[in-house]
This record gives C-alpha cells, sequence and structure tokens, in this order.
C-alpha cells in the first residue's frame, strides 16, 4: 500500500482531527516520518481535488474546499449558528485569560456576563474547568476543543496578539488560588 | 559669585537708579509679606547678591518658601557669615530681629539639604504577569481586535465542511407523530396551567434566567411513565412565565420525541417515551 494513500484513508474515515502519535502509531511510522507525509498529502490535495488537508484542534483532518461552501449548503442546509458581539467578546475574553470566573469576566466587560457564559456553554464553545480554591468556590470557565475547532484554529497560541496584554502565562493563576478540579 | 553684605540700617542696595523706586517697592511688598510669615519681625537687612538670586534675606525666604528659585545653587554658608557678622556688630542686637533671622536662615539651610539628598530613583515596576482587570474594565475596544479576528474566521470556517461526528443534534427531529391530538387539546392543557398560575411580581428578577435546556430537564423528571396531564405536572405554585416557559420545553420534548402526547376525552395527556429513561442520564445537547 502506498503510504500517502493509507494516509489518505485514515483521514478520510476520521469523524475528528487525528493527532499525529495517533496516525503515527496506525501507519507504523515515526512521527518525523508521519509529518513529512502530511506535508506532502497537504501540497497533493492543495493542487488537485476538492478536499484539502487542515491542522485543526490540534490534530489533522479533511475539509472541504471553501469553494464549494454554496454548493454544500445548498445539499446539507445546515443551521447556521450566529455568535453575537457579546459572545465573541465574552469568547474572546475566556479565550486569552482563561481559566477564569464569571466575575472576573464581568470586571473586564463591565456587564453582567453569566447568560453569555450559559449560552457559550450551550454551544459547547466554553466549558466548565474547575474551581478556584477561593470563598464560594467560583466556577473556572475554559474553551473547549471544539472552540478551536469552530474557530479554524489548531491551538490557542493562534489567538492575534492583543496591543498591551501580556500573553497568558498559567504561572500566574497560583497566585489567585489554586485550582480545584 | 555670591555677594552678601550686612548693610545695617542703611536702604537696601540698588544696582540701577532708574530702577530704584521700582525695585523699592517690590522690595517692601516682599518684605511686608515676610513680616507675616516670620511672625511680624523683619530680618536684619541682609543684602543676597548671586547668579540666582538678589535682594535681602527675607526676601530670599519668601521666595524659597513659594517655591520660586531654586535653593540648590545659592550658597547659604555666606549668608550664615554674615548673620554672624551682623551679631558680632551690633552693640545690642535686637533679639526678635536676629531671632526672625535665625528662623530664616533655619528654613533655608533645611530645605538646601532635602535639596542636596540624592532623589530616589523611582523603583522599575515588574512586569505583570497577568492581565489588568480595572485597566481591561476602561477599554471596551481591549479585544475588538480579536473578536474581529474570531468573526473572521468563524465566517471563514463557515464555508469548510468536516465530516460529521456521530452527535445527537438537539434539533435533529427522530420522530413527531402527534396522532389523534390536536391542537386545541394542547392548548387547553396550557390554559388550564395558566389560568391557576400565579401573576409574576412586577420587580426585575433577582436571578438571571434558566436555559431552556434546564427547563427540559426539569419537564422530562417531572413526567412519568404513566400518562399524566400537563396540570399535574406542573409545581403547585408555578408563575405565569414558567407555566410558558414549562410548555415551551413540553412542546420542545414532543418534537424531539422524548415525551408522547396522547387525547383522552379531549384532554392532553403526556409520558415519558423511554421507559428507562432518567431525566438526569438524558443527553439532551450534544
Amino acid at each position: 500500500m502506498n503510504p500517502l494513500d493509507s494516509l489518505f484513508v485514515l483521514l478520510f474515515v476520521a469523524d475528528a482531527p487525528a493527532t499525529l502519535s495517533n496516525l503515527a502509531t496506525t501507519l507504523c511510522f515515526t512521527e518525523g516520518q508521519t509529518e513529512q507525509l502530511l506535508d506532502s498529502l497537504a501540497s497533493k490535495l492543495s493542487q488537485v481535488g476538492p478536499v484539502q488537508l487542515m491542522q485543526i484542534g490540534g490534530g489533522y483532518q479533511l475539509s472541504t474546499k471553501p469553494e464549494y461552501s454554496e454548493l454544500l449548503a445548498r445539499f446539507l442546509r445546515p443551521q447556521p449558528q450566529r455568535l453575537s458581539r457579546n459572545l465573541l467578546e465574552t469568547l474572546a475574553i475566556v479565550a486569552y485569560r482563561q481559566p477564569l470566573t464569571i466575575a472576573e469576566i464581568e470586571e473586564i466587560r463591565g456587564v453582567q456576563s453569566d447568560y453569555s457564559v450559559r449560552v457559550l456553554c450551550e454551544r459547547g464553545l466554553l466549558d466548565e474547568v474547575g474551581k478556584r480554591m477561593t470563598p464560594g468556590r467560583p466556577i473556572l470557565y475554559g474553551t473547549t476543543p471544539d472552540f478551536l475547532h469552530q474557530f479554524k484554529l489548531n491551538d490557542l497560541s493562534q489567538l492575534p496578539e492583543l496591543q498591551n496584554v501580556l500573553p497568558f502565562s498559567p504561572e500566574s493563576e497560583s497566585s489567585n488560588g489554586e485550582i480545584l478540579v | 559669585m555670591l555677594n552678601v553684605l550686612f548693610i545695617g540700617r542703611m536702604a537696601p542696595k540698588i544696582k540701577s537708579a532708574q530702577s530704584k523706586k521700582g525695585a523699592q517697592a517690590i522690595q517692601t511688598r516682599l518684605e511686608a509679606k515676610t513680616v507675616t510669615l516670620l511672625g511680624l519681625v523683619l530680618p536684619p537687612p541682609i543684602q543676597v547678591e548671586c547668579e540666582e538670586f538678589t535682594g535681602s534675606l527675607g526676601a530670599l525666604f519668601l521666595c524659597v518658601k513659594d517655591r520660586k528659585i531654586d535653593l540648590s545653587n545659592v550658597p547659604l554658608a555666606p549668608i550664615c557669615e554674615a548673620y554672624f557678622f551682623y551679631l558680632a556688630e551690633l552693640d545690642s542686637p535686637n533679639l526678635d530681629e536676629a531671632g526672625s533671622a535665625l528662623v530664616a536662615l533655619a528654613y533655608l539651610l533645611e530645605r538646601k539639604a532635602w535639596a542636596l539628598l540624592p532623589t530616589p530613583e523611582p523603583e522599575p515596576q515588574e512586569v505583570e504577569q497577568c492581565y489588568d482587570l480595572a485597566r481591561l474594565a476602561f477599554d471596551p475596544d481591549y479585544f475588538s481586535g480579536a473578536i474581529d479576528s474570531l468573526s473572521q474566521w468563524k465566517s471563514e470556517r463557515d464555508q469548510l465542511y468536516f465530516r460529521q461526528t456521530q452527535q445527537t443534534d438537539i434539533y435533529q427531529i427522530q420522530h413527531a407523530p402527534l396522532i389523534r391530538v390536536r391542537v386545541s387539546d394542547l392548548s387547553s392543557a396550557f390554559e388550564k396551567v395558566l389560568d391557576r398560575a400565579i401573576v409574576d411580581s412586577t420587580l426585575p428578577r433577582i436571578s438571571s434566567r434558566r436555559s431552556m435546556i434546564a427547563v427540559m430537564r426539569e419537564v422530562l423528571w417531572a413526567v412519568s411513565d404513566r400518562w399524566r396531564m400537563f396540570n399535574d405536572l406542573v409545581p403547585s405554585d408555578i408563575s405565569r412565565t414558567d407555566a410558558v416557559y414549562w410548555f415551551l420545553a413540553l412542546l420542545e420534548l414532543i418534537r424531539i420525541g422524548q415525551i408522547d402526547v396522547r387525547s383522552e376525552s379531549g384532554q392532553a395527556e403526556f409520558s415519558r417515551r423511554s421507559k428507562n429513561l432518567s431525566a438526569k442520564s438524558v443527553k439532551l445537547i450534544s
């Protein structure tokens, strides 16, 4: 069997992003070899065919090319899930500052945010990731793997750098209280 | 170059004849002000002349007190010597005048001492490893760049299609047969509950309203395996708003096939569809 084709069929049947280690183990290759194969497959698919290889949600997955979106939308009739600016604002704050409590989100936004958090949780973009060991044991929220997938991200480091905002550092959280998971 | 003179009871030393009148007026005004500051007594007429200042000791005191000149460039030792000369020269020095000069000199020396002390450099502020929440709160556009990026990525992502996962979407209609159940049966069931429901308070709610998913779980928990009317399912103290929520949740559960409905002599009855279903185990959302 051609290794490139083997890799393609694995990605073809995968209904979630396949990790590099998982693909390498299945193909009995090293991760380096698998990565080379993935690069070859990505360049091959980008030139021909209606699908493309994407690095998304911490793994690799096949997707259709954007030029087929209208055709597929007519066929699948997906329910559009629009996110209002308020929801996007809450999501951005959690994405950059996670894990954090609703009170901290409200402190940043200056408005009540429990509804936004609840809606984002129901949509699977945010989830409870623990509790802060402070009085009241407030729930900490963080983004989910589905958030990365829904926003075409591979990991959180791909989020754009904000002016005057330091990157998120998990070590800083220890000063605010231990996280109880 | 400093020139300090004790000029006794003479008039203050004036360099220019043309400006004599004006300078005298200023000197008098300054010294009049000095009198009150130093306790109603003028200091002796010790005249100070240097690059930074020209005038009497009282005027120097006043200018320093008002932070009008920089004392660090005015040497005080010759002024003190002039003061000693003044004390030594006079046969019967005026103690009030001498005390007033002493107060002025002590003040000047103290201010000079403070001025000569090295200024502590401001400590470099440690770079915070987390967001300044208070600062962010005052800048609503802080995350605007990220929001725009997320919005753009979302629209780009919506143009891509991936293999679907095996998830049961809450809005995916499994079955929705309403056999021998009329809309009027459902509406009359709702009306009965609405009639006995408590009128909502006009005061604003303290707590936020629960999501529809939570209400659906509650409804599913209330519905049992045997057929019951909607009036028997809802709590006795339900409010009108909650009754609406309960009815909408009930309709949604019927739509997704988790609750069955039938009509018995014009009365709609409801029952849980899966007999071994636990409300807590029901996964309402994917």
